[in-house]
């Protein structure tokens, strides 16, 4: 019997020796979930966008700092009106299966994401379609029913699909078999344990240096970082700021730190009968201290917002807009002269004596939502102002939002780099749509409407400059900052970009060191 | 017997009807939209009415159970909300290692439990005895979260001895199985513990030692056997256990299994692929305790099943 539990012994510490390590030509790269459908027009999470788009690829990409790349389309035009737009095609480009990419595998993938039955997300992106013109092979034409000026950032948003090949896998069954033009083939999915790709030979940007590239869901983030430490993984995504600080240590590691365009905030419902003198939302944001929840609780992963466009995005972000820098004294004059003074209890009372008081929804189970829901706490109440605090399931919350059924409520939110926020700030978007903070004003609702007519850069920079301008005056909502996202990366490999416009699009030119 | 075996699984039909019912409801009367969960704060609400409508969820709540129920009958359990994947193959593919897990969980817990019970029954009062009441006591009130973490630390990381998480070898197995296993045993070691004690104080113990039998067959041969009974109930809940232990452990371990599967699937309130493993694991559990009263019958010819 002791002989026989040696014997074990000494088999797994072989073993574990050759588990350690994951061998120079395959890239592990640790998820926080899995795949959903990575079906391009029905990609809805961030783990199925990162695998699809080594797959397949789209007509126009960003790269860098948010600057539109030709990728299947190699130069594109719009007519005078606005109502056209002209794509010509990457020659040359072959399917995985070794059939011709063309104009119809375009018309195909838009025309399905329009489909009803498919059930996209997106669709209503694309409504302003009216027609897609694909006659010649290597050109493609799309009519338009109103000039729409953020028409080339959706275009970025769905990769092509083939049409020789989609309609016979059906969208159901196209996890098990997809089929791209991109730098990835695929292999194989098991769900929840990983899905691998491999290197595409005849890939038209040249054959990946990587030649497997797996992913591993590990949703515990803990998990994922000692995995990266250990070696059992190569990259680790999503790391938390406490992961992130102990990773950076390492000299097996090399940590990224990267901006984002995402924007966290404390949002106030404009329609409810506190909030609705513009003094009283100057008072609250002066007193936040954005920078102590920055070093804090963010560790420093992060910048101060002073909107809903980050100062990454170069192209548009509005510097001289009205920031409100920590300022408690001038926080509690504005609530005097909004007619708040101090009540017996140290809350702030109105003439009519109501109490300066209200609740904020937050989503359980997120440590750093809690402790800036703290700080905010004990921020508000040094001006008299009572903040309760009511933690939800996620999805209870969103269905308090969607009732627009709240006072305050915290969260942060991804935004792509066109200027256009019409779903999220225009007075229409309250009853019908994404305005969750039910933000109403009558100049910002036309610049938003002239804004997604216009296809000039430079009158448009001129539009969402005085957008930025108001909203920031008004406060429309308690800007906090810009979080970073934290990734580390085996040093064993290199050639993973710093840009903000993402890491994932760049797998391709991963190299062993 | 065989007539007792037909009655029980007649009666267990209205049983597993009743609970996809109470299933259906809840899922229905949960706040929380599925639809608004996979678009996204950020889709309009045309978008999320219409894609409600695709999956049928205006219809109203009965016709809506009704056509789950028809396809269910026959065995065709939907598709998912968040993949659009049919049920049967995600739960397909995550069956196999959660029944791999359990049965690896389950037999350590038993390896443990049961020597450990026994000896402390017997040398009551002894070092062996408080040392496996100590042991019992950090394993029924550690959570196994908290032990599936000191694990990975200890073991994976700072001895570097086992992989993190994941699947692969069967090296992967050995922390997930002894988290899941170790607080299960720990109750059930207790159990046995009590048991073997009651049984040691009847007359026929004390005529087996009489008549000079060594303390070990008058253990196993005798007490044992006679403890068996209430042990075998503590075993019915054996199943319910592991269910709610893998969900815990399955998401730290990134173990590709069922309770993982449930957990992203409540969150995201999947309703279609929650009500397949929710029905899927109650057919479970109904035939465990079947399974245990058959058993009584057997440890016990007193026992007459009619």
């Amino acid at each position: 019997m002791k002989r026989l539990v040696l014997a074990m012994l000494a088999l797994s510490l072989v073993l574990v020796g050759c588990t350690g390590g994951s061998g120079s030509d395959a890239f592990v790269y640790g998820n926080d979930a899995d795949i959903k459908n990575i079906a391009p027009v029905l990609l809805t999470n961030v783990v199925s966008s990162v695998v699809s788009y080594q797959i397949h690829e789209p007509l126009v990409k960003y790269e860098g700092n948010y600057e539109l790349q030709p990728a299947l389309a190699t130069e594109w035009s719009t007519s005078e009106d606005g109502m056209t737009w002209t794509f010509k095609l990457r020659p040359d480009v072959k399917w995985h299966d070794g059939e011709a990419f063309t104009s119809e595998d375009v018309k195909y993938t838009y025309e399905l994401v329009l489909d009803p039955a498919t059930k996209s997300i997106r669709r209503q992106n694309f409504m302003i379609i009216e027609e897609i013109d694909a006659s010649d092979p290597l050109t493609v034409v799309f009519h338009l029913n109103e000039p729409h000026g953020p028409f080339l950032d959706k275009m970025t948003q769905i990769p092509i699909m083939a049409e020789h090949h989609t309609p016979s896998v059906g969208l159901d069954s196209y996890n098990m078999n997809p089929l791209g033009t991109g730098p990835f083939v695929f292999k194989e999915w098991v769900p929840d344990d990983h899905v691998t790709l491999e290197a595409n030979p005849n890939y038209w940007g040249g054959k990946p240096a990587i030649n497997t590239l797996v992913f591993k869901p590990i949703p515990e983030p803990a998990v994922r970082a000692m995995a990266l430490s250990k070696g059992e993984i190569d990259y680790a995504s999503g790391l938390t700021a406490e992961d992130f600080a102990n990773l950076e240590k390492s000299d097996k590691v090399e940590a990224f730190s990267i901006p984002q365009l995402r924007f966290a905030y404390l949002g106030q419902n404009n329609r409810y009968w506190l909030f609705q003198d513009k003094k009283v939302r100057q008072a609250m944001a002066y007193a936040v201290d954005k920078q102590t929840i920055i070093d804090d609780v963010l560790k420093g992963a992060a910048r101060p917002a002073v909107g809903s466009y980050a100062a990454i995005n170069e192209a548009w972000h509005n510097p001289n807009v009205k920031a409100f820098d920590h300022n408690p004294d001038l926080a509690k004059q504005l609530l005097a002269e909004a007619g708040w003074t101090p009540g017996t209890d140290g809350v702030l009372v109105n003439n009519q004596g109501q109490r300066f008081s209200f609740s904020v929804l937050i989503a359980s189970g997120n440590q750093q939502m809690n402790n800036q829901a703290v700080l905010l706490q004990r921020w508000f109440s040094e001006v008299g102002i009572e903040m309760k605090l009511e933690f939800m399931d996620t999805a209870v919350m969103y269905d308090r939002l969607d009732a627009r059924d709240y006072e305050a409520m915290m969260l942060s939110m991804g935004v792509s780099p066109e200027p256009d926020q019409y779903n999220s700030w225009h007075s229409s978007a309250i009853d019908n749509g994404f305005n969750d903070w039910c933000y109403s004003n009558a100049r910002v609702d036309e610049l938003l409407e002239q804004g997604r007519r216009e296809s000039d850069p430079a009158a448009r920079k001129v539009i969402y400059d005085e957008v930025q301008e108001i909203m920031a005056e008004d406060v429309a909502a308690i800007w906090l900052y810009h979080p970073n996202t934290l990734s580390a990366l085996s040093t064993e490999f290199t050639g993973m970009t710093e840009e903000p416009a993402g890491q994932y699009q760049y797998l391709y030119q991963l190299k062993a060191r | 017997m065989l007539k007792y075996i037909v009655k029980r699984v007649l009666l267990a039909i209205p049983l597993i009807l009743g609970i996809s019912l109470i299933v259906f409801g809840l899922m229905h009367l949960a706040p929380g939209d599925p639809v608004r969960m996979l678009a996204g704060r950020e889709a309009p609400a045309e978008v999320v009415a219409a894609i409600r409508a695709e999956w049928g969820f205006d219809k109203p709540f009965f016709s809506q159970y009704l056509l789950w129920l028809g396809r269910a009958i026959r065995l065709d359990f939907g598709k998912s909300i968040a993949t659009n994947l049919p049920v049967s193959f995600l739960i397909q593919s995550r069956l196999p290692y959660t029944l791999k897990l359990n049965f690896w969980a389950t037999l350590l817990g038993l390896t443990i439990a049961f020597p450990l019970g026994v000896m402390a029954a017997a040398k009551r009062g002894t070092w062996v005895d408080y040392c496996s009441s100590a042991l019992a006591l950090v394993g029924m009130s550690m959570p196994s979260f908290w032990l599936s973490m000191v694990l990975i630390i200890v073991v994976s990381v700072k001895l570097d001895l086992l992989p993190t998480s994941g699947t692969g070898s069967w090296l992967n197995y050995i922390l997930p199985a002894t988290a899941l296993g170790f607080s299960w045993a720990a109750g059930l070691m207790r159990m046995i513990r009590t048991s073997v004690l009651e049984v040691l104080k009847e007359d026929y113990v004390r005529t087996a030692r009489a008549k000079g039998l060594r303390e070990r067959a008058v253990l196993v041969r005798h007490a044992l056997r006679n403890a068996l009974i209430p042990i075998i109930t503590v075993l019915g809940t054996w199943l319910a256990f592991m269910v709610v232990g893998t969900v815990i452990v399955e998401t730290i371990f990134a173990w590709p299994g069922l309770g993982r599967l449930l957990t992203t699937a409540l969150l995201q309130r999947d309703f279609f692929l929650v009500q397949a493993i929710i029905l899927m694991i109650s057919v479970a559990v109904v035939a465990a305790n079947l399974l245990v009263d058959l058993m009584y019958a057997w440890v016990d010819p007193r026992v007459r099943l009619e």
